[in-house]
């Protein structure tokens, strides 16, 4: 009867398992009748013994049953308890099936007595102890790494997914600190006009957070390599970094934009270090924030010129670290509504076959593409090898070509052989002669080819994600709409893009019209890249980042340091008062903007900055560009005020 | 027998308990689970001190005889001859009758009356008649009278099961346990692993209690019969029904196993008639806590004085201030008596007192005494020594310096995280003063941990301490060997698991119960176990002090007992009987006067200590009760079961003030902070929650006469009272506590 009960409180054993375990005692042929009884009556006093047991765990506060529970459950109906049954973790039933019976069974191996003697005696665990911390202050939760994030990435992830859900939880999370029992309530229509909006996100920082976010951002683009170190730890570790992320990934995203046109390698390394770890902290889901961080890390791919001596400096090292960024982007946050991948790949291939794209750009490329796994390179790469091939080919052979260029075109060809050659392999027959690689991938065969006998076990990163069908529109196509997309930042006065949920006018904006530094001090720090390089870059969390690109300006006097401490009083008096927000806003497609390149003769699919201009480009004096850069700045933060 | 351990060498101070007390728990020391054994016979021989009058006809003739014969069974039992010739010749029975005695088995006697004749088909047709009537009746009444049909299920089940209709009684359950109120999964759960006959009468059945009520004799309310409230207009529709009908089957189950609790009025709805189900014998009784209760706070002693002596004279005057304090207290408990009046007319009194009441304290004004406050001589309670004043003076002093604790103002949680403690941590228990954490491991070991500077100090050996100077300042000092200093000790003597640990109030003993069976009393000055209190016959899952001097203490166990005892006798004092399944927790009031129980029964119950009787019933929880704790004021308890609800309960009458829903497990600490504004709670779901308490109180102090049930529905849940909630990683919380300046603490194993 058995057999028949599905649900958990009338059931008993299978008359089957019954018959198996006599016969694993040693009964043969136990007799169905016998089964039957003995099932109903072993099923009942396991239940007797299993409800005691749940007795046992409740009151040793636990919500796992253990085999102790079940012995003392035992001990207590005078049975002896089973011993040799006590596991540290649980015990894995295996399942086996054959013989139209099927088995669920616990491994019982076979252990010599000699390996259980002679193994090394255990590690005695650790002994208990206790930490003590504050879980709240006055009612106020602090955030530190005993606590849990005040936004768990689960609620990020679903704010995201959801932006309603905020609304409907606002009643709940407001328990939390102040208690006000007004925020939420049902609005009525009727009595009163007044509408009770909550504010979507705190964007006031409080003034330890305004410290840290300071000390942050100038230890990350300072000089001390130790503070950096001390900095990044706290990026990747930190768990209540949620409310500064806005300001940060603004951070980052301007930080980018003026260091590319400076071609200030040190900083970009920086800055990029900093994406990773941000994209390495458990507690932060930055989807809201791509469209902030995507265009920078692609910038550090596809750039034209990352350095001031693109012939010496190792700017491959920053395009391939940004690439391995974008992949792990791509892998954590990639959905099928907003198609990261999708629109990175465009990216990609955009600069891939474009005739005139600097080679510096299609090595990027191909390293972004690259890391984005094997089925990419084979959709995206493999077609396209013929016409680098030609590229390269034109570039080493011919003449007239720097010695830059030149370099590029090595790397290039050391990056298809890494990648891209194990992939051919795999993909093309084993008989195929040097003479079939060369109809087929031109100049680039040779590489392949000897790639291939080389080292045929260097394999490409594991695959992410594949390409999805909006890949391969024709690269035309997409690179008129990239560049008539509307885009991030575009300055001179940009409208500072902001996450939907997330209100704009914090009172801490790294943006082109506010300055970030509330001292308003400027300081000249010396960064030294090793090689003899010297960099000055002024800091003062991230005075480098002035939005360089703004259209060149009669250069005026500094404004005063007032001004800016007004500037920011006036901000944050304007966030306090707050002004109602959309609540629903059409966020799915997170503007990914498009990659920054510097240089006046960009490539065509950079149309960011039409007014970037090349005069400001330095050449070895980088010191004193970064003076006029400062001044640049400062000009234009005071013009806006003025307006 | 040996629950009528009154242990009697305090006979002079009029501790003598009540004499029918003593019958209360025949401890049947067969392997069967608790006063399982012979429930009968003793609620037969208490009909009496009950008082009880079934009102619907639950007792008839035949079950008459058949209690008669269960007490005759029981005096043969025992070889009391002389009684049962006496009951014979009274009871007029015949030898004939005498011999249809089953020799061993008052279980199968009670069990008869489930022999029927029946066709076993009718049964299922009966119930779906009966639930097919109460669906399609008015919502008025279909809640109220919707209430019967879990005892109708259980027992048409059991009967069914009784007279060998295994399978019918198979498609009976598979049927219709669906159809049951949610709430009743794990009385489901264990119904149905009743299968056969012989399940039935076996002992650990653990739906005896119910079957055991069967005989119709035990009265309600004291053992027995499922209690189910019903308005008059409910009842006369479900009797019109079942007449009409003529549900033989269902009308006899209702007549006789059923005790309906006629109450005038407008029936309950939904919510109402469901807040209070869960109990496994139904609702209380308005019986059950009419008793009154004195709920009231001792007056605390005028330490003023002491101070002053401590601070003229050396501790030798100190035992004289002693006697002071005796002397005023004996005029304050007579002045008491004379104030004592009726508890609803001086409830108004109480209210606006009990604001000013903590400011009074302070300042340690002459405070009027409290109406509800018991006679100081009711319970006779150990004289305050010395080493109690100095701590109640330091208590004091510490609370000069508290954060009075608001909703604006909510406390700082200090955080004890034990690591690598993982499954294994099963007990956390703090100090009054929050100086000292002991931490109770599955592994039998207790650890006790100084949270101050302050090391953990060793006694010097006997030797050693001749050769102090007793007349010296610093003699406790002295006593002490530095050189055992630590910061964390261990004591270990428990053979299983330690389930619960108590400091006593000078944090110079310990408590301790354990898996084990029994309940260990350690010093914390030579750091050994002192006496090991042996009489629980199965895992003893809690055993507190008493706030009054450390002098009594009480424990609960599996054994379905909770028992008050004292530290200088071997035996319990009393023994709470009467709960249905294990006694999960207990908790003393805090005019040490009565003891409050909860069980996995899922009722709790509050114990007079000095006469033994259970004098409220409170049932409404779902699961089994976990934790309980009284509100500072004395006045409110608040519990907590495995259903993650958190109810508060008036000890004025017994009635349901609020509930609380927000936690998602278990809950396993409750708190309030020194003055009594704030309510803390925290279990396994890793969160504290703060409660505004104040406001919860508030309408029922203004309302005058306290929570009635059935209240209003909508204040039932105190949800919006919530003022706080901090998550931790993923630590469960096991321990709260407000230390004397109003911080809280709190503490649990951290999981991997």
């Amino acid at each position: 009867m058995g057999d028949k009960e599905s649900s958990a409180t009338g059931t008993v054993l299978f008359v089957d398992s019954i018959k198996s375990m006599a016969e694993s005692v040693g009964v043969a042929n136990l007799e169905d009748e016998a089964a039957k009884e003995l099932a109903e009556d072993v099923s009942y006093r396991l239940k007797l013994v299993v409800q005691d047991a749940v007795k046992f765990m409740e009151q040793a506060r636990r919500t796992k049953l253990t085999p102790a529970d079940i012995d003392y459950s035992l001990k207590i109906k005078n049975i002896e308890p089973l011993y040799g049954f006590q596991v540290d973790t649980s015990t894995p039933f295996r399942f086996a099936s054959g013989g139209g019976r099927e088995l669920h069974f616990m491994e019982e191996k076979e252990v010599d007595i000699h390996d259980v003697v002679g193994a090394p005696i255990p590690k005695i665990p650790a002994d208990i102890v206790i930490r003590s911390h504050w879980l709240a202050i006055e009612g106020r939760q602090p955030a530190i790494p005993e606590n849990p994030p005040p936004q768990s990435i689960d609620l990020q992830r679903s704010e995201c997914v959801d932006p309603a859900s905020k609304l409907a939880k606002g009643n709940k999370s407001n328990g939390t600190g102040s208690y006000t029992p007004t925020v939420g309530k049902p609005i009525k229509f009727k009595s009163s006009e007044q509408v009770f909006v909550k504010q979507l996100a705190t964007h006031e920082l409080s003034v330890e957070q305004q410290l840290y976010y300071k000390e942050i951002t100038e230890a990350c683009v300072g000089s001390e390599e130790t503070r950096r170190t001390e900095a990044l730890q706290s990026l990747t570790n930190d768990p209540g970094l949620y409310e500064m992320l806005p300001r940060l990934c603004t951070f980052i995203a301007e930080g980018v934009r003026v260091n590319v046109v400076q071609c200030n390698l040190a900083l970009l390394i920086y800055l990029m270090r900093m994406v990773r770890a941000l994209l390495d902290n458990q507690t932060l889901y930055l989807e809201k924030y791509l469209h902030e961080i995507i265009p920078s890390v692609a910038t550090c791919i596809v750039s034209k010129q990352l350095c001031g001596r693109p012939e010496h400096d190792n700017h491959w090292a920053l395009r391939d670290f940004a690439a391995r960024l974008i992949a792990q982007i791509c892998k954590t946050y990639n959905t099928s509504t907003n198609n990261v991948q999708t629109r990175i790949t465009r990216i990609f291939c955009t600069a891939l076959i474009n005739e005139k794209s600097p080679l510096s750009s299609v090595y990027g490329s191909i390293v972004g593409l690259c890391e984005l796994g094997p089925e990419v390179i084979k959709t995206f790469v493999i077609p396209k090898l013929k016409d680098v091939g030609d590229r390269l080919e034109l570039c080493l052979e011919g003449v007239g070509h720097t010695q830059a260029d030149k370099a590029s075109c090595v790397k290039i060809r050391h990056i298809i052989a890494k990648y891209v050659a194990p992939i051919v392999k795999s993909s093309r027959p084993a008989t195929d002669t040097l003479e079939d690689y060369k109809t087929e991938f031109g100049y680039l065969a040779q590489v392949l080819k000897t790639q291939d006998a080389k080292a045929p076990s260097s394999t490409p990163a594991p695959g992410i994600l594949r390409p999805t069908p909006q890949q391969s529109i024709p690269a035309t196509q997409q690179h008129t709409s990239s560049a008539s997309k509307p885009v991030m930042g575009a300055p001179p006065v940009p409208v500072r893009p902001t996450t939907p949920t997330t209100p704009t006018l914090p009172k801490f904006t790294v943006g082109s019209n506010v300055v970030v530094n509330s001292s308003g001090l400027q300081q000249q720090v010396t960064i030294n890249l090793g090689e003899g390089d010297t960099y000055s870059v002024p800091t003062g969390s991230g005075m480098s980042l002035r939005p360089y690109i703004s259209p060149p300006l009669p250069r005026a006097p500094c404004a005063p340091t007032t001004r800016h401490i007004s500037v920011i009083r006036h901000t944050s008096a304007s966030s306090a008062v707050g002004t109602p927000r959309i609540l629903a806003y059409p966020r799915r497609n997170v503007n990914l903007g498009s990659p920054v390149a510097s240089n006046s003769n960009a490539p065509a699919f950079n149309l960011n900055f039409p007014k970037v201009s090349n005069p400001f480009q330095p050449t070895t004096t980088t010191t004193a560009v970064v003076i006029t850069s400062t001044t640049t700045t400062l000009t234009t933060s005071t013009r806006n005020i003025n307006d | 027998m040996e629950g009528q351990g009154m242990y009697d060498n305090r006979a002079s101070s009029g501790f003598m308990p009540h004499q029918q007390n003593q019958q209360q728990v025949p401890m049947d020391t067969s392997n069967s689970a608790g006063q399982n054994g012979l429930p009968v016979p003793i609620s037969a021989i208490k009909t009496e001190d009950g008082g009880t009058v079934g009102g619907s006809g639950a007792s008839g003739e035949r079950s008459e005889k058949q209690a008669v014969m269960v007490v005759l069974g029981f005096l043969k039992k025992h070889n009391f001859k002389q009684t049962e010739e006496w009951l014979k010749k009274e009871a007029q029975i015949t030898e004939s009758e005498s011999k249809m005695l089953p020799s061993d088995t008052d279980v199968q006697s009670v069990l008869s009356s489930y022999a029927s004749d029946e066709n076993p088909d009718e049964y299922s047709s009966s119930y779906f008649q009966l639930k097919s009537f109460i669906d399609s009746s008015l919502d008025t009444y279909k809640y109220e009278v919707g209430q019967i049909l879990w005892p109708v299920f259980v027992h048409l089940y059991l009967e069914l099961v009784y007279n060998s209709h295994e399978v019918k009684a198979s498609t009976f359950f598979s049927r219709f346990s669906k159809m049951q109120e949610t709430f009743y999964e794990a009385d489901l759960v264990s119904l149905g692993t009743i299968m056969k006959k012989e399940h039935l009468i076996n002992s650990e059945n653990p739906f005896r209690i119910l079957s055991s009520s069967l005989t119709g004799v035990s009265k309600p309310g004291n053992s027995g019969v499922y209690v189910v409230r019903m308005s008059r207009e409910a009842l006369s529709l479900l009797k019109r029904f079942l007449q009409e009908k003529r549900l033989k089957l269902i009308q006899n189950i209702v007549q006789d196993r059923i005790f309906v609790e006629v109450y005038d009025g407008i029936p309950r709805g939904k919510a109402a008639a469901h807040v209070t189900a869960g109990h496994i014998m139904g609702e209380a009784l308005r019986h059950d806590n009419k008793t009154k209760v004195y709920y009231g706070l001792l007056k605390e002693p005028d330490l003023q004085n002491f101070q002053m002596d401590e601070d003229d004279d050396d501790a030798g005057t100190g035992g004289g201030g002693g006697d002071k304090d005796s002397q005023s207290k004996t005029a304050d408990s007579q002045k008491s008596d004379a104030t004592t009046g009726t508890p609803a007319g001086t409830q108004s009194e109480k209210s606006s007192k009990k604001k000013k009441s903590k400011k009074e304290w302070m300042t340690n004004k002459k405070a009027k005494n409290d109406p509800n406050a018991p006679p100081i001589t009711r319970m006779p309670l150990p004289e305050l020594r010395d080493i109690d004043k100095i701590e109640k003076a330091k208590a004091l002093r510490e609370s000069a310096k508290r954060v009075t604790l608001s909703p604006e103002r909510l406390p700082s949680v200090c955080f004890y995280t034990v690591l690598n403690g993982d499954q294994q941590v099963t007990f956390i228990k703090w100090s009054e003063d929050g100086t000292l954490m002991g931490v109770g491991f599955a592994s039998s070991i207790i650890r006790i941990w100084s949270l101050t500077p302050a090391k953990l100090k060793k006694l010097k050996q006997a030797t050693d301490l001749q050769d102090i100077d007793r007349e010296a300042d610093d003699v406790l000092v002295r006593m002490m060997d530095d050189r055992s200093s630590e910061s964390d000790r261990y004591l270990r003597g428990h053979s299983g698991a330690v389930y619960s640990l108590d400091f006593s109030p000078d944090k110079l003993m310990l408590l301790s119960s354990s898996e084990d069976t029994s309940i260990r009393l350690w010093s914390l000055l030579t750091w050994t176990c002192l006496v090991v209190y042996k009489g629980h016959l199965f895992p003893v899952w809690k055993a507190v002090f008493s706030p009054h001097g450390g002098y009594y203490f009480a424990s609960a166990g599996h054994d379905r007992t909770a028992r008050l005892w004292a530290t200088d006798t071997p035996q319990p004092l009393r023994v709470f009987a009467g709960h249905y399944s294990d006694v999960t927790t207990i908790v003393f009031h805090p005019n040490s006067n009565y003891v409050a129980t909860g069980s996995s029964d899922r009722s709790v119950r509050l114990w007079d200590c000095v006469s033994g009787n259970c004098v409220r019933l409170m049932t409404g929880h779902k699961g089994s009760i976990q934790t309980l704790c009284f509100s500072t004021d004395g006045r409110f308890l608040v519990s907590s079961a495995t259903d993650s609800k958190v109810m508060i309960w008036d000890m004025a009458n017994g009635g349901l003030l609020t509930m609380l829903h927000s936690h998602k497990a278990n809950v396993y600490s409750i708190a309030f902070s020194k003055e009594g504004s704030i309510l803390a709670t925290a279990g396994l779901d890793n969160c504290v929650r703060l409660w505004d308490f104040m406001k919860m109180i508030e309408d029922v102090i203004s309302e005058e006469g306290g929570a009635t049930i059935p209240p209003d529905v909508k204040k039932i849940s105190g949800d919006n009272l919530l003022v706080g909630e901090f998550y931790t990683k993923s630590t469960s919380v096991f321990s709260l506590h407000f230390t004397r300046r109003n911080i809280l603490l709190a503490s649990g194993p951290f999981q991997h």
